[in-house]
């Protein structure tokens, strides 16, 4: 049977290398050794300087939801998982990426902490969760 | 050496270029004159190619034109791309041979950007009167479902691929909730007068023909927090078109002539997850650069034409374009200024939340209905002495913004 939240297949070569390392739980972010631009998503060549000398670095995984919504209608493949809880989420790094976020659509809200849980994440699953970081 | 004294000047008094250059060395200023638009709703059964035929043809019959009278073509593509739409409208159409052609490319920014193109185009010579025509079959020849997941298929991967075009817009929804307290009946309230508007229109003219209060629109099916299914464009067949020319051939006509005096455009990213912020978009810069260039403030605005694919879009849009203080849109909803007796009657067709949304044609009719309103011809919903009209479009999720302002002429015939 397919599973539906595969590693994406219509990606370029840095695109792949990006998900083969969410697959094995080692989330990264692309930083710019010549201009030292962290950015996100990766690109063969740095969206500042145009440089290729950059390197995939590990995040901390922590963050702060700046958009969020919880979505009741999702693409068909994801029917059955609603409603999804699906928040932009800046890193503490700097750059924004969207995720997910395991929590009740009412505990979240613009400036709530996160920290990204990577136990779920396998080639069958490379969706990025995040919890709830809580006092 | 001179080019014009040696080279074209002789050609030009030995007729070689033709009646048509002759004149085009003289510097034109375009207007728009007419506009055509098809039915609108869910089940037309026309393709994309007759769909523009249609509304092409109620555009060339408003202004007394032929096919062969137009020697410029802007067009959209369709939903399921052609390889080559272009050549293939040009023929279908009637309308070959052209001098000028393109394809527009910033989604729902892309119809007012097309005016300032079309007016360049008029304006350096390059074609004395064009067309502006987009039409699509998206419910009936593509299907609803089918559109919703295509589009989605279309958002990166970098983005969660649950996401329904309208959880994008929800992330600045629920933002805006957030940091200023707009409230979700605020929201709803801008879908309230979208329907109202849309109620008040002719049955072919109006995908919706209900009028609801904003607490209907709360009770709609959830889509995606805190847009209900009512704050959502809808999925439609239809289309429209316009004609812009130059000033003397307005005159010839008999049309009343509106005239593009200011125009901004301003496109910042692809990904919601990179937009800059969620409190600006590039509508603060086009619509600062259009209103200065028309040399207007708001309180010449007698229509406001926003793009309104969301009600969140509406709410963004209208403070970044100063309308009212920003964190305060949901006050300038409550306060009735955007309904039809308001200071600034909004989307008066009923716009995309409740007139019509045929995919990457939508924006065509916000400027469809300044024409009408400016023009004297809005039927119930005619704002009285409307003169002064501001268009905006708005494509991708947030991406790409456009604005124009467009303003009635007098008519020089007798
Ligand atoms: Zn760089």
């Amino acid at each position: 049977m397919p599973t539906n939240k595969p590693i994406p297949t219509s990606t370029t070569e840095y695109e792949h290398q990006y998900w083969q390392r969410v697959a094995n739980g080692d989330v990264c972010i692309a930083h710019c050794q010549a201009c030292d631009h962290v950015y996100h998503p990766p690109r063969r060549y740095c969206p500042d300087c145009y440089s290729d000398e950059w390197e995939f670095e590990p995040i901390a995984g922590t963050g702060t939801v700046y958009g969020y919504t919880s979505i009741h209608r999702p693409t068909e493949r994801f029917a059955s998982d609603t409603p999804i809880v699906s928040a932009i989420i800046t890193l503490d790094e700097g750059p924004r990426l969207m995720g997910r976020v395991a929590c009740d659509s009412e505990a979240i809200a613009v400036g709530t902490r996160v920290r990204l849980d990577t136990s779920g994440l396998s080639s069958d699953n490379v969706r990025l969760t995040f919890e709830l970081l809580t006092k | 050496m001179d080019v014009f004294q040696h080279v074209l000047a002789p050609m030009i008094s030995s007729n070689l270029l033709g009646d048509r250059y002759r004149m085009q060395l003289r510097p034109m200023k375009p207007v728009l004159i007419g506009y055509g638009e098809t039915s609108v709703g869910e089940s037309l059964n026309c393709r994309y190619e007759e769909l523009n035929m249609w509304a092409t043809r109620e555009a060339l019959r408003d202004v007394d034109l032929e096919p062969d009278d137009i020697d410029g073509l802007i067009a959209t593509a369709p939903f399921r791309t052609e390889r080559f739409p272009l050549p293939r409208l040009i023929e279908y159409l009637g309308i070959a041979p052209l001098n000028f052609a393109e394809l527009t490319g910033v989604g729902g920014a892309s119809h007012v950007t097309s005016i300032h193109r079309a007016a360049g185009a008029i304006e350096n010579g390059q074609a004395e009167t064009i067309l502006v025509v987009a039409a699509d079959a998206l419910h009936s020849d593509i299907g609803p479902r089918t559109v919703i997941e295509e589009l989605s298929d279309s958002v990166s991967e970098f983005e969660d691929p649950a996401n329904i075009v309208p959880s994008l817009y929800a992330h600045v929804a629920n933002w805006h909730l957030d940091t200023f307290g707009t409230t979700r009946k605020q929201l709803a309230e801008i879908a309230a007068i979208a329907h109202e508007h849309a109620s008040l229109q002719r049955a072919e003219r109006a995908h919706r023909q209900e009028a609801k209060s904003a607490d209907e629109i709360l009770d709609a099916p959830m889509v995606a927090t805190p847009l209900t299914a009512d704050q959502c464009a809808l999925i439609s067949d239809g289309g429209a078109a316009f004609i812009v020319t130059t000033e003397e051939n307005a005159a010839e006509l008999d049309q009343v002539p509106v005239r593009l005096t200011g125009f901004g455009a301003r496109h910042t990213h692809d990904h919601i997850s990179q937009m800059p912020s969620f409190n600006e978009t590039g509508a603060i810069e086009a619509g600062q650069r259009a209103m200065a260039e028309a040399t207007v403030d708001h309180a010449d605005i007698d229509v406001l034409q926003i793009y309104d694919c969301f009600t969140i879009t509406v709410l963004r849009i209208l403070e970044d374009l100063g309308f009212c203080e920003r964190g305060n849109g949901g006050d300038l909803v409550d306060s009735g200024a955007l309904r039809l007796t308001g200071k600034w009657p909004l989307n008066t067709h009923g716009g995309a939340l409740a007139q019509a949304h045929p995919g990457m044609p939508c924006g065509i009719f916000h400027i469809t209905e300044a024409l009408r309103q400016l023009q004297g011809r809005a039927e119930a919903t005619q704002v009285d002495n409307a003169s002064t009209a501001l268009v905006h479009g708005n494509g991708g999720i947030f991406s790409t913004q456009a604005v124009a302002i467009l303003e009635r002429g007098e008519c020089h015939a007798d």
